[in-house]
């Protein structure tokens, strides 16, 4: 794993303070901040290239540099990887190119000074981790990495990046995030539905969105009766899926793809 | 995961609930490290002999289930013996960990009943799913101190906002409370110590301190109630107020809205109101330093 920086707590505070009056070197192709933290950007190392996106899709390569970053830093202590004085360090040094490109302030729809401090920064009213513009991304790898997959470790990745509306929803949702267990349950269940609509086994859902979302709140409901940790990945995904699939119209009852 | 009252849809044998009747679960944990690792010892303490009977004929389980807050790791570890040892490596738990201890359903049971059932379950029977809570206890909370704690003055760090426009104070809960006030204070603060010393410290700590903590306090009990305290629960200021209230004898889980939350910063800071009372007088020569006060 390549060294650890950190900006010094004090500097960190006094950064987030002077956002205003730095606003436009937030602007700037080139990182500003090397006197600031006295250090030689182009001696530090990079702990892996990320693919840097266009103007056209700016999460184009979100899936690619989330399994990229998380492979790189996969030894990073989890009480390391929700410090922002590591992440603030790295998105305002070696990945200042990936963050002006994924993350331009000219861009934000809010207020900049806010939009700033989320995605350079830990947003200060959450601390939430989960959100801030790099450190989001070996949080993708780190949920849902499943070390005990057969053929790919990222298939839980991949199935949550696909879509970006079930990544925020995940994200959204701490105690659900932080349960691979649930976790990997409401991401195959997702997949399964996916796959019965692409089919055309099931009538079409309306309310795509609003049906996304009340699956979340079946698998928060049924936590609160059954400890998700106890049970396997067939066991859990099986648990979810006959709460869902009583809700689904399929087209031929001979056709039904639920679990026996 | 904190255990809280909630109602299931089947009676459960918890602390909260008369539904099944008697001596609720009881369970203990000790822990003690042996080569790098933390090992654990849980011993339950079952009196239902229907789940008794249960878990002998291997339908459902006791369950520790370990969260740690600070390096998000959860574990659930199971036994068919009231009294079982599993090793967890130390990397994985740091700081605080919420422990819970359950009997689970190993498999489905249908047509669940319990010989203590209450009354008003008579002749009713339940379906279960296997990891369904069939007993449980109050949530345990256990330390994991790699570290010794920091004592609570040295939480503080006071420090300069050099925006021009900065507030005459602010304070951000970063691993400690930072107090940030304009370079000018700052100087003077600087300035008055040099003239007096540290006989000035009650003052600044009454000054700046106190607010910041009761800022701090504020901040713990809106985050006990928006259920986001896993965010600040490993902050080492947390972390140290939480020692200080306990060594007052108050549980950091019981800051509701009816605690004077001025007068416990105080207290927390050693009677800070009073320090500076004392520094006053002795400043202006109505006490001599060592008089009783």
């Amino acid at each position: 794993m390549s060294s650890l920086y950190y900006i010094d707590e004090r500097l960190l505070v006094e950064m987030k303070n002077d956002i205003k009056i730095n606003l436009d070197l937030y602007k700037e192709d080139q990182p500003w901040c090397e006197e600031l933290l006295e250090v030689d950007i182009t001696k530090l190392e990079k702990p892996v290239e990320l693919k840097l996106p266009d103007s056209n899709d700016r999460a184009a390569y979100d899936l690619e540099n989330a399994i990229n970053l998380y492979e790189a830093l996969k030894e990073l202590p989890y009480s390391i990887a929700s410090d922002e004085k590591y992440w603030a360090f790295l998105t305002h040094t070696v990945y200042w190119d990936y963050m002006r490109k994924r993350w331009p302030i000219e861009e934000s729809q809010q207020n900049e000074i806010e939009f700033i401090k989320g995605r350079y920064f830990f947003s200060s009213k959450s601390k939430n981790f989960y959100r801030s513009g790099l450190s989001r991304l070996w949080w993708y790898g780190a949920l849902t990495y499943d070390e005990n997959h057969p053929e790919n470790p990222y298939y839980y990745t991949e199935l949550m990046l696909n879509r970006k509306d079930i990544a925020s929803l995940i994200m959204d949702s701490p105690t659900v995030a932080r349960n691979k267990v649930a976790t990997f349950a409401f991401l195959s269940c997702i997949n399964k539905l996916n796959k019965l609509e692409e089919n055309q086994e099931i009538e079409k859902i309306k309310g795509r969105e609003g049906f996304i979302r009340s699956i979340m709140k079946k698998l928060n409901y049924i936590g609160a009766i059954t400890i998700w940790d106890s049970l396997d990945k067939e066991d859990a995904l099986s648990l979810l899926w006959k709460a869902i699939d009583k809700e689904l119209i399929y087209k031929e009852l001979t056709t039904s793809v639920g679990p026996k | 995961m904190k255990i809280k009252h909630r109602h299931f849809p089947y009676p459960v044998l918890s602390p909260y609930s008369n539904d099944i009747v008697g001596r609720p679960l009881e369970a203990t944990i000790e822990l003690e490290i042996v080569d790098r690792n933390l090992r654990f010892t849980a011993n339950f303490d079952l009196e239902n002999k229907t789940l008794r009977d249960l878990i002998a004929s291997n339908q459902a389980v006791y369950g520790v289930h370990i969260e740690c807050s600070s390096t998000m790791k959860r574990l659930f570890k199971k036994s068919q013996t009231a009294k079982f040892i599993f090793d967890i490596e130390q990397k994985f738990l740091n700081n605080q960990v919420n422990i819970n201890f359950f009997v689970i359903a190993e498999r489905d049971i249908v047509g669940y009943k319990n010989n203590d059932f209450h009354d008003d379950f008579e002749g009713v029977t339940f379906n279960v799913k296997k990891g369904d809570q069939l007993a449980f206890t109050e949530t345990v909370k256990m330390n994991i101190e790699k570290e010794p704690i920091a004592k609570t003055n040295s939480i503080f760090e006071l420090a300069v906002n050099p925006d021009p426009n900065a507030p005459l104070f602010a304070a951000d809960f970063e691993d400690k409370i930072l107090v940030s006030v304009p370079q000018i204070t700052f100087d003077e603060i600087n300035e008055l110590r040099g003239y007096m010393g540290s006989q000035v410290d009650s003052l600044l700590v009454t000054m700046y301190y106190t607010p910041a903590l009761v800022e701090g306090l504020y901040y713990i009990r809106d985050s006990m109630k928006d259920d986001t305290i896993h965010l600040i629960e490993e902050k080492l200021w947390y972390r140290s107020i939480e020692r200080r209230l306990d060594q007052l004898k108050i549980n950091i889980s019981s800051l509701t809205d009816d605690v004077n939350i001025p007068d416990l910063a105080n207290k927390i800071l050693d009677d800070a109101n009073a320090r500076a009372l004392k520094t006053i007088k002795l400043i202006y020569g109505i006490e001599e330093e060592g008089e009783d006060a």
